[in-house]
């Protein structure tokens, strides 16, 4: 009863024109940001931060929210047209969907990712629905300590997948806590590294760095490579798959669904690990293997629906406890942050309409999604053949003016245009980003923990480990970090980020 | 279709040299604004590890690049076309620095003719053409339906463009 008084609450804030408008500009974004390789959902989101500062914080976080699982639908399309993946999660999908487009299947291939995108999709919001709540009451037990200790789980979880070289991914969580320090010190309001410069006073903001360390170095390092894009000419006809289509891709789609949520939930998680996980598990299961890397068509579905599962399974810890999983999550959190709410188990009880508005809104955003990418397919495919020299000075527009817009000083704009250069070094020396900006995010709540704890306990340390909950946390980034110079799991580790950097 | 873009897998000791400095940098920063103690930590506390884990970390890395080896530092650039990025970031520090100046239509048609004829130069009318529609396009998103105050630039060019601008809108 309850859920359904929360979701006609919910549906009350997401049919509102202005959240439906938000959901559509978001979704729409989204899927044009997956079609079109060189600029991911994190790039995209970053542009846009300065943007959601002039709408509601709801309207903000159901288009943020809206480019995130926008982008899953779309990078299907360059996967299975040109064999480039449009984002991270959809690099397996290039396996067998570049082979379906191959054989005259493209429209099967299109068609089926997103009828499964949208089947993901949606039992993965069914599942927040019913999850976030009893974890939002399980996280009320948290103290200082607990939250502590989960940041630093997050943190290692992030960094264990982040990079093939966890020494490099931790320097930059390092990094990022270091920015987070910027500013004026939130117990004691001493100034630090602000070199007596008033602009760095307020810290260095979310938006700025994240437009530089991923829009400007992404545009940066494509200007010096020749892109050459060739979309494979076919006959899109059918875009429904057929009977037998369906009938073998039903137990694929409904596997994914759950491999993808529960996988996305996890810190660290997210649609790469889902869909990669669940490519592995149809091969594993499906009675000839042999299929699979030449046009399977459950090498398509699985991890699509997975990709876009995961991205629902995300949201809980972002919204339950105010931990976000990935980068994504991270600039979503900034942005609550900067519109004055602050995530987490309280967050169900103190903004319901926030919370069951974006869930509502991403039912919408879903249903829409389905409908933008099965007719609109030709589009997206025209869009494909826009060449870069007219995107990449967008882009950067984008960023420039976007950056202006946050203070309406030049001031942001140079430190976007730092954190450019800083972040296109770090990529030229194979320096995972994303450990940086989540380590932003988190690093001042981090820091607060920390010190609140060592404030509770008189100084003492132990009381991160006499703390059953901060105990467990702790035991496990320890076993992640021991384990991560394991050679089997390195190997796996390094598959994934190799395939991820294929991009 | 191809895609080049250059492999830099292996280490390198610059890089972890670098940031080995900058995490010693910012542990000293810590230890100046005052560690404080374990029972009342001060502003320097969280600084301090932070820059010791950086620290630690790029020790590791340095001392895996030493033990392998590694490749020349150009072969990071090895078939890359490094000044166009070079050439990019230059104008957008240029742009930034003059923005407020010029104002914004002049300085973003500027940078956008330029930026628009850096990969494959068309033609000028092709390149005029989508420059002006990129400028009008920002400003319309940006000044008229954000309201966000975009730089009009000293007196006489705040004139022409006030003027350009309120012709383009009535055409």
């Amino acid at each position: 009863m309850d859920v359904i008084n929360n979701l006609l609450l919910g549906l009350g804030v997401a049919l509102q024109p202005s959240s439906l408008f938000m959901c559509f500009v978001g979704v729409l974004l989204g899927t044009l940001v997956g079609v079109l390789p060189g600029l991911g959902p994190v790039a995209a989101m970053s542009l846009l931060l300065p943007i959601t500062y002039t709408v509601s914080p709801v309207n903000a976080i159901i288009m943020l929210a809206g480019i995130y699982y926008g982008t899953m639908y779309g990078g299907s399309t360059t996967s299975i047209l040109l064999n480039i993946p449009g984002e991270a999660a959809s690099v397996v999908t290039c396996l067998d969907g570049y082979q379906m487009a191959r054989q005259g299947r493209a429209g099967a291939a299109l068609g089926i990712s997103a009828i499964g995108s949208f089947i993901g999709g949606t039992i993965s919001l069914v599942g927040l629905m019913l999850l976030a709540p009893p974890l939002a009451e399980l996280a009320l037990k948290f103290g200082p300590p607990e939250m502590f200790s989960l940041m630093i789980l997050g943190l290692v979880l992030l960094t264990f997948l982040a990079g093939d070289s966890m020494p490099k991914a931790l320097c930059m969580a390092a990094f990022g806590i270091f920015l987070g320090c910027i500013g004026s010190d939130i117990l004691s309001g001493m100034e630090r590294f602000t070199f007596d410069n008033p602009v760095l006073v307020d810290g260095v903001g979310l938006a700025p760095v994240a437009m530089g360390l991923f829009g400007i170095s992404e545009v940066l390092l494509n200007l010096e490579i020749v892109l050459r894009r060739e979309v494979f000419k076919t006959d899109l006809k059918g875009l429904l798959p057929n009977a037998k289509d369906l009938r073998d891709t039903t137990w694929p789609i409904l596997r994914a669904s759950v491999i993808g949520f529960f996988l996305g939930i996890l810190p660290g998680g997210g649609g790469v690990l889902a869909s990669f996980t669940s490519y592995a598990v149809e091969k594993k299961l499906s009675r000839h293997p042999e299929r699979f890397g030449h046009g399977a068509i459950e090498g398509v579905a699985g991890p699509e629906t997975a990709n876009n599962a995961g991205a629902g399974g995300a949201f809980i810890p972002l919204l339950t406890l105010g931990l976000p999983s990935n980068a994504v999550m991270a600039i979503l959190l900034g942005t609550m942050l900067i519109h004055g709410m602050q995530p987490g188990p309280m967050l169900i009880t103190q903004h319901p309409e926030l919370f069951w508005g974006a869930v509502t809104s991403m039912y919408i955003g879903n249903a829409m999604l389905l409908v933008l990418n099965l007719p609109l397919i030709g589009l997206w495919v025209k869009i494909l053949t826009i060449p870069y020299r007219f995107l990449f000075p967008l882009i950067l527009f984008f960023c420039l003016v976007g950056a202006y817009s946050l203070n309406n000083s030049t001031a942001e704009m140079v430190i976007m245009l730092i954190f450019g250069i800083v972040g296109y070094f770090l990529r030229k020396f194979s320096y995972p980003l994303a450990p940086a900006i989540l380590a932003l995010v988190l690093g001042p709540m981090l820091e607060k923990s920390l010190r609140q704890s060592l404030l509770m306990s008189a100084g003492d340390a132990m009381t991160f480990v006499e703390r059953p909950i901060s105990l467990t946390m702790i035991v496990l980034s320890a076993v992640l970090l021991i384990s991560s110079g394991m050679p089997a799991l390195k190997r796996k580790r390094e598959e994934l980020t190799q395939a991820s950097d294929n991009l | 279709m191809a895609q080049v873009r250059a492999s830099t897998k292996e280490e390198h000791p610059l890089a972890s040299a670098v940031l080995l400095a900058f995490g010693l940098a910012v542990a000293y920063g810590g230890l100046h604004y005052g560690w404080g103690s374990l029972d009342s930590p001060g502003a320097g506390f969280v600084p301090f590890f932070a820059g010791a884990a950086m620290a630690g970390f790029s020790a590791i890395t340095l001392v895996q690049s030493l033990v392998k080896g590694w490749h020349p530092l150009a072969q990071r650039w090895a078939g890359a076309k490094w000044q166009r990025a070079l050439i990019t970031i230059i104008c957008l520090v240029l742009y930034s620095v003059f923005l407020r100046d010029l104002g914004f239509p002049i300085a973003t048609f500027v940078l956008a003719v330029y930026l628009y004829r850096m990969l494959t130069p068309s033609g000028w009318g092709e390149t005029l053409l989508a420059a002006m529609l990129t400028t009008l396009g920002l400003y319309l998103m940006f000044q008229v339906w954000l309201e966000v105050q975009l730089p009009k630039g000293s007196l006489a060019f705040a004139a022409v463009q006030h003027l350009a601008v309120g012709v383009l809108l009535e055409a």
